[in-house]
């Protein structure tokens, strides 16, 4: 090698090359691994977004009859003894294994399942339900009154039963005949046959009740038997012979895969190892682009911040109906939802017995100068500060942070606390930690429970324990009144009461989304937020 | 060496007291309450006392102690508060996975760090330790989590040669098991590489250097033979101290991996304990963690008595 200050910068230069060139090679690897991964996308052609999958569209000769059905979902199952599950969302693995007296539709309304037919009477207060005949559980056990009697006086069973209190003033079930049941209160129950269409309406075997498998296996009447569980991972179910409703059991099977992570969840069906899955907002894109179908419908599930009416300033109504006139709720729906929530002032949506037709649909519109003579009306024209607790998921925390900036625009300082999703409303209701919750709300079972729960003085969800006489009353009225239009007037009149009082300043009504492969078939949006898969199916390929 | 391992054996025993009495205690402080937690989101309160009793949660917290330590020491370490089976056998199903992942994950780490780390030092200032250097360096910088997201996008999603989820047992269906491990080996690998690479080429080139091995050598012993002899052997102390401290990590669970795979390993349901406020399950898998690092470092400890007799002084 030459010497001397020049071949030291050509060598210098050479080793700054050689450098250069062995970095260049993992730089190049990672490039290759980048443009591969983010390569095209499966081109899907036109997919629609619709409200069913539309099982009726397809002939039933062209279903796959022998396939499974791959469901990708984030949670396991807890226990299979339907008295003892506590959150609706687990419903799903009970689903296919236990049919009940009677079954919520597409509208959250009672139709027939194992009752074929009920009546009820108002004085004395009772509810008869006449029974499918001729069906018979797994053990050889008769489907009759008295199995259904044995049900329900289980599930009314506080000491063995976590759905007890879904059945508060029924004071008995009677055998009428061997297919008819008649179940007493203390007052009328309209809502019973919907109470019923849920767990404490779920026909277990009377003689699995003390059986140590029944809540690792389940033992119920319905179109699918648990055939297999690995925790963490899967959750199998297989067709059930001599169902009375083939038209329900349109696959062999159903596996329910256990995904926590919503990334792996979504690339595991556009991989194919799944068949669908309920998406979020953020995931339609991706799930349209991957040539999924999306179907999508609204539930009983708003965006809200809720208040402590004992707590700051938030006694005060104005104070809340303040707060709700600065929110842009626009603005958060275009630019955190993707326009996945639809604006409302109420939580329930058009079409539940719930929503007021008289709460105006621009009730609390977008309008701080409205804001700030409110306050000023109970003078707070200086503003004030009060502290909001808030799920620590990324969603909530850029929402909060636009409530945030809606808020200050009229001069109302609101602290954050973030607290993790699962310890929210513990820390809110049970712990009268924080003046406000920024969460979502959601509702499931009867709506009368809904309305006990959130607006009576004594309800879990009323941290302050406050409202009106009016709210009072009608709150506490509403499961007992018998007649229709009474009733819907009752709803009516509580929801116009509600969004008067301000309870929470409501943001928005959720869209639960699901997506699925092209072959699903039969898909539906419950407003109820059922996660039903039945007579869903698979197209054969 | 029997009066070593046993000396090892039983020291261990009070780290073990220790930290059963500190996953206890520690359980204490996690904030929120599993009753409500597990009564849901539109339960009463009647419900969610209910569940307080049937958890026997509303016991004193001596009582509590004292009924898990007298049953911890047999071996028992309660029912999960979730599903309300046994913690042990939990535990014990969740094993295979995350040692299936465990062990693919450190096959994966030594195929590339063993050749290429000796080939850094073998070729020590030259092209190939550069390229071994950069491999390194970029492994240990590249978060394990972006590279299982981005091999799922592209070996799963993209080609569909893989799958991006799931686990089959090695005994169901070998091929189909390190199908599903293959991908979530390599990302959990990623770190485990570099540290390796780096620690095989600083031992095996400090090893280069001396004396026996000029010796060797001059003897006329190629670079294969001084390689696989003495200089390997000499070597491995520092490896496989790494080594051990990477096989405690992998066997406790890679949380993040197992989560984007949906693997159902122990790193999984760590997590869903801590969310759901399942304290006996927490415990169980805290203890698991600590029993696993107890008997790596003992084994590995056991390795210095062969790769480096001079340590039992």
């Amino acid at each position: 090698m030459a010497s001397g200050p020049q071949s030291t910068v050509k060598f210098a230069e050479h080793r700054s090359r050689r450098r250069r060139a062995g970095l260049l090679l993992p730089l190049v690897l990672v490039c290759a691994l980048l443009a591969a991964a983010c390569g095209s996308d499966s081109d899907s052609g036109d997919t629609a977004d619709t409200g069913s999958s539309g099982h009726g569209d397809v002939d039933a000769a062209d279903l796959d009859r022998d396939a499974t059905l791959r469901w990708a979902g984030p949670i396991d199952v807890v226990t299979m003894d339907p008295h003892q599950v506590t959150a609706a969302s687990a419903n799903q693995f009970l689903y296919p294994v236990y049919d009940a007296l009677t079954f919520l539709n597409v509208e959250g309304e009672p139709e027939p399942m194992l009752a074929t037919s009920w009546e009820s009477t108002e004085e004395p207060a009772s509810t008869t339900f006449h029974l499918q005949e001729g069906l018979t559980f797994d053990s050889g056990t008769p489907f009759d009154a008295t199995a259904v009697k044995a049900n329900i006086e289980r599930a009314m069973n506080a000491d063995v039963s976590l759905v007890a209190a879904d059945l508060e003033g029924v004071t008995g079930v009677e055998v009428v005949d061997d297919l008819a049941v008649k179940v007493s209160s203390d007052a009328p129950l309209p809502e019973l046959p919907l109470i019923l269409a849920d767990r404490p309406g779920m026909m277990i075997d009377p003689a699995a009740f003390d059986s140590p498998d029944l809540a690792a296996e389940g033992a119920g009447i319905g179109p699918f038997d648990l055939s297999g569980h690995t925790p963490g991972s899967k959750v199998e179910f297989v067709r059930s012979e001599d169902y009375w409703d083939p038209e329900a059991q349109n696959v062999a099977g159903i596996t329910m895969l256990v995904i926590r992570d919503d990334a792996a969840r979504i690339n595991a069906v556009i991989s194919g190892e799944a068949d669908l899955l309920e998406i979020t907002g953020d995931q339609y894109d991706q799930a349209r682009g991957a040539g999924l179908n999306i179907v999508d419908g609204p539930v009983l599930q708003t965006e809200r911040i809720g208040f402590n009416t004992a707590k700051s300033e938030f006694d005060k109504p104005e104070v809340r109906q303040a707060l709700s006139w600065a929110i842009d709720r626009e603005g958060i729906v275009s630019t955190l939802m993707a326009e996945r929530c639809e604006v409302r002032n109420q939580f329930a949506p058009d079409g539940h017995i719930m929503h007021s037709e008289s709460v105006p649909e621009d009730l609390y519109q977008y309008d701080p100068d409205e804001a700030k003579d409110l306050l000023a009306s109970v003078g707070l024209e200086d503003g004030f500060s009060f502290e909001a607790l808030v799920s620590n998921a990324t969603a909530y925390l850029q929402e909060a942070q636009v409530l945030q900036q809606n808020f200050e625009a009229i001069g109302v300082d609101m602290k954050l606390t973030p607290i993790d999703g699962a310890d929210i409303i513990n820390a809110f209701y049970k712990d009268k930690q924080g003046d406000a919750i920024i969460s979502g709300a959601i509702a499931s079972g009867a709506p009368s429970t809904w309305a006990q729960i959130v607006y009576a003085k004594d309800g879990f969800r009323n941290p302050g324990g406050t409202n009106t006489p009016e709210i009072e009353e009608l709150a506490t009225s509403v499961r007992n009144i018998a007649d229709p239009d009474e009733l819907e007037q009752a709803w009516d009149d509580l929801g116009a009461e509600v969004a008067d009082y301000a309870f929470d300043a409501q943001i928005c009504g959720r869209t639960l989304a699901d997506a699925a492969i092209p072959r699903v078939t039969g898909l539906e949006i419950y407003l109820a937020s059922q996660r039903q898969l039945r007579g869903v199916g698979l197209k054969a390929e | 060496m029997a009066s070593h391992v046993l000396r090892r054996v039983v020291a261990a025993v009070p780290v073990l007291v220790l930290l059963s009495l500190l996953v206890w205690l520690s359980s204490l402080i996690i904030p929120g309450d599993p009753a409500t937690t597990l009564a849901g989101d539109t339960a009463t309160p009647a419900q969610i006392e209910t569940i307080r009793k049937t958890l026997e949660l509303d016991e004193p917290l001596p009582s509590r102690f004292a009924s898990w330590a007298s049953d911890a020491v047999r071996g028992d370490l309660g029912d999960s508060f979730v599903t309300r089976r046994p913690v042990v056998p939990t535990i014990v199903e969740r094993i295979p996975v995350t040692l299936s992942l465990a062990t693919m994950t450190m096959i994966v780490s030594l195929l590339i760090a063993l050749p290429l780390g000796t080939l850094a030092a073998a070729r020590a200032g030259r092209w190939p330790d550069r390229i071994a250097n950069a491999i390194s360096s970029l492994s240990i910088a590249v978060p394990s989590y972006w590279l299982g997201g981005m091999l799922v996008l592209l070996f799963a999603v993209n080609l569909k040669v893989l799958p991006s989820i799931g686990y089959v047992g090695f005994a169901e269906n070998p091929w189909e098991w390190f199908r599903h491990m293959i991908l979530p080996a390599v990302a959990a690998s990623c770190v485990t590489v570099g540290l390796l690479t780096r620690q095989v080429r600083e031992a095996v080139r400090s090893q280069l250097g001396r004396t026996y091995v000029r010796t060797a050598r001059a003897y006329g012993a190629s670079d294969l033979q001084v390689l696989r002899g003495e200089v390997a052997k000499n070597a491995a102390v520092p490896v496989v101290t790494t080594f051990g401290i990477q096989v405690v990590h992998a066997l406790g669970g890679a949380i993040i991996i197992e989560k984007i795979f949906g693997l159902p390993g122990i790193g999984t349901l760590a997590i869903d304990s801590v969310v759901l406020h399942d304290l006996p399950m927490i415990q169980g898998v805290v203890l698991f963690v600590g029993v696993i690092t107890i008997m790596v470092n003992l084994v590995v400890d056991i390795s210095y008595l062969w790769f480096a007799p001079w340590t039992r002084a």
